[in-house]
């Protein structure tokens, strides 16, 4: 089990290096595209500004915990994309049989068609995030620490429930409708602070949709680190992640492969 | 008047074409209903904290300010990339040639995709400010026609600028970094997310005069609070920006025109 993950942890590696080094091939349009994300995200500064020079609390959180909560949104979500780039496309992949490739190597089917893509602009939430959690939480070891750790766990998270919803077209045909939507839900759960959220909303944020545990928890907990929150933390995102794994392969059992052909260098 | 019926043509087809699709439009519009249910929770909180008005806004006028704007913007049509392309693959030598205005040509063939997204906006816009709030308090429809030109006249506004800036692509490779930063400053100075009067007072002074605020913020301003001197005021503006954007692109057209440089056929 543990040779498992080290093996499937050291292809993933291996994947990302080689992204790296075929996004750096066009340094020009890598940087344009990391530093226009990192523009475009620091608008939303600008609003939550506004806001806060009209008001002192919103749902409990000031301007440092909101843009705690947009630091490690940005960074998950970011990590999610360079690392695991095909997300965004499993489910076109499934229905345009584009699986049986991956299905001939011997690799992990899923980590192998998930890390054998990056999405170059991902990079720019990457260090949108870096720098704003280190512009308003400063660089103490111990929060940064935990700040890095947060965002590992979101973007298991975050990736794990996209991989959810793309899976669902072993299921139900074309998911990718369900992907967008639950993409759009996610990102916006996450960015705003809890206090707003009631009733079912809330309910929704912890089970189907558990932004929660991609940003509210930890920023939760970087205000005021409690184990037994940290360690529901932890076994939530494991287990979701656990879940994810089973129910991509169960559903790939249902893949049907197309007659289409197709090129993986 | 003859001259004009080329481009009403372009927009009939145009329109009939979109028409097509309007179903499609409609299931895509289930972002507008999200982003408006965020912004309901975040401002009942702001409310419930800060009383009943805030910056001269009431809860119900403050969510169909937000509903007003989000139509705007999500009204635009697909001119930037459209016309962008069209330079960088070099279609444009197919189309300079032909017995019409570029400029006005893509006006009128933009017409019929924002004509389509307006309504269809403006009927779920409606419905949703009619279950999230309630009907917009001291409406008289009276004023309705007003708020109407004002409305069209920022979509037509956000159109040639558009235009203008996708006109650059005559002397630029990548210029999809000129749609981002807009679309961020309308976002901010133009008022989308809040009303211009929550802003510090020299930055509201300075976005008022703007063309950003003639965008959003004047339509949405007029329909949540009406008053004539503000209608003349802000279609003023509007008609003077609407000329300069105008002009502007036209101006660039044919400077780019004569960079213009076809190769093969």
């Amino acid at each position: 089990m543990l040779m498992e993950v080290k093996k499937n942890l050291q292809l993933i590696a291996m994947y990302f290096k080689f992204n790296l080094s075929a996004s750096m091939e066009y340094r020009g349009s890598f940087l344009m595209q990391t530093f226009g994300m990192i523009l475009n995200n620091s608008t939303f500064i600008f609003f939550w500004w506004i806001l806060f020079s009209n008001i002192n609390t919103i749902g409990g959180y000031g301007f440092k915990e909101v843009m705690g909560l947009w630091a490690i949104a940005s960074t998950s979500y970011g990590l999610s994309f360079v690392v695991f780039g095909n997300i965004r496309r499993l489910s076109q992949m499934i229905i345009n049989g584009e699986l049986d490739t991956y299905l001939l190597q011997p690799k992990d089917v899923l980590i192998n068609i998930i890390s054998s893509s990056t999405v170059i602009s991902a990079w720019g939430d990457i260090f949108y995030g870096i720098i704003l959690f280190i512009g308003v939480y400063g660089l103490s070891p111990v929060s940064f620490s935990l700040f890095i750790l947060f965002c590992i766990t979101g973007a298991i998270m975050f990736s794990s429930v996209l991989i959810f919803a793309n899976a669902l077209t072993f299921y139900m045909g074309n998911s990718q409708g369900v992907f967008n939507l639950v993409l759009e839900f996610m990102i916006t759960f996450s960015i705003y602070p809890e206090g707003i959220y009631k009733g079912f909303t809330k309910l929704i944020i912890y089970t189907f949709l558990p932004a929660a545990f991609i940003t509210l928890f930890p920023v939760r907990l970087l205000n005021a680190f409690s184990w037994n929150w940290f360690i529901l933390l932890m076994i939530t995102v494991v287990g979701w992640a656990t879940f994810t794994y089973f129910f991509f392969n169960k559903g790939l059992k249902k893949y049907e492969s197309g007659n289409l052909i197709v090129t993986k260098l | 008047m003859k001259s004009l019926n080329k481009y009403f043509h372009t927009f009939k087809i145009s329109l009939a074409n979109n028409l097509v699709y309007v179903a499609n439009l409609i299931t895509r519009n289930f972002f507008f209903v999200f982003i408006i249910f965020i912004m309901l929770m975040l401002w009942k909180n702001i409310y419930g904290q800060k009383g009943d008005m805030i910056a001269g806004f009431t809860l119900n006028q403050m969510i169909w300010y937000l509903i007003v704007t989000e139509m705007v913007t999500l009204s635009r049509s697909n001119v930037f990339l459209d016309v962008s392309e069209d330079v960088k693959k070099g279609n444009i030598a197919y189309l300079i040639n032909k017995p019409y205005n570029y400029v006005f040509y893509c006006f009128s063939n933009g017409l019929g995709e924002i004509a389509t997204k307006l309504l269809t906006n403006m009927l779920i816009g409606v419905v949703i400010g009619f279950i999230y709030v309630g009907p917009l308090s001291d409406f008289n429809f009276r004023h309705l026609p007003f708020v109407l030109i004002s409305l069209i006249l920022g979509v037509f506004i956000n159109f040639f600028i558009y235009m203008s800036l996708a006109l650059s692509a005559f002397w630029m490779e990548e210029n999809t970094a000129f749609m981002w930063i807009y679309s961020k400053l309308i976002f901010t100075l133009g008022g989308m997310l809040i009303p211009l009067e929550m802003f510090p007072g020299w930055l509201e002074g300075l976005a008022k005069n703007l063309p950003f605020a003639y965008v959003t913020y004047g339509p949405a301003k007029l329909a949540v609070s009406f008053n004539y001197s503000n209608f003349i005021h802000t279609i003023a503006y509007q008609l003077g920006y609407l000329l300069i954007f105008i002009l502007l692109s036209m101006a660039v057209f044919r400077r780019g025109g004569r960079a213009l440089n076809v190769n093969g056929g």
